[in-house]
């Protein structure tokens, strides 16, 4: 079946840095599951992170409010992703992005997960929980 | 993958979190994914978990098959109209 996929107009800025919410999200499972839901809706291996406008943390949370609710967030850059061969897609509303991996692999996962930092604390975080 | 016990009734990955604090889960991904009486509504409270062993609650806003829309309630935001 043919899955259209919806990107915005945008470009990789050089200073672009994405950001991947917790500290274990990237681990095979997280990765291995967000990559079942990916391929079901775009026919892509991919998984979600968020750009950080003009690495401004507080306007992220702004943008996405989930981020106040976690304590550590890994960070990448968004070139560097996409010169090691890592597709980086600007899907669904800004600041979200996918990240693509040619396939749901534990050698791909390690490989993505190289080029993300951390965890590092996230100075948004409000320190409450529901 | 197995789970020992069920401190929640989906998993999340925070960063498909939407502006509007909706996510998609999936029920065949989640604690309860082997329990036929699990079946979330729309307006039905439960509770989401993710890999950070994060809890939060939530409620239910969409459900198509194996796949549950929940609007998670976050402390500090006012308005969570989808």
């Amino acid at each position: 079946m043919t899955k259209s996929v919806v990107v915005r107009d945008a470009g990789v800025p050089e200073t672009l840095v994405v950001l991947r919410m917790g500290s274990n999200t990237l681990s095979d499972n997280a990765l291995g599951q967000a990559c079942e839901r990916a391929y079901a809706a775009m026919g892509l291996h991919a998984f979600s992170v968020f750009e950080i406008p003009h690495h401004d943390y507080a306007e992220l949370a702004r943008l996405e409010p989930i981020l106040i609710t976690r304590p550590k967030v890994l960070e990448a850059s968004g070139p560097e992703l996409v010169a090691a061969g890592f597709a980086l897609l600007p899907t669904g509303r800004f600041p979200h992005w996918s990240v693509v991996v040619s396939e749901p692999t534990a050698d791909q996962f390690a490989r993505v997960r190289s080029h993300f930092h951390g965890p590092i604390d996230n100075p948004t975080w409000t320190g409450r929980s529901v | 993958m197995v789970f020992v016990s069920t401190p929640a009734d989906l998993v999340f990955d925070p960063n498909d979190v939407g502006p509007d604090c909706v996510v998609e889960c999936w029920i065949s991904q989640g604690p309860r994914a082997a329990d036929p009486t699990f079946d979330p509504q729309p307006g039905d409270r439960l509770t989401v978990i993710d890999e950070d062993a994060e809890t939060l609650n939530g409620r239910v806003v969409t459900r198509d098959g194996n796949r549950v829309w929940v609007q998670v309630e976050i402390a500090g935001v006012l308005s969570q109209s989808a």
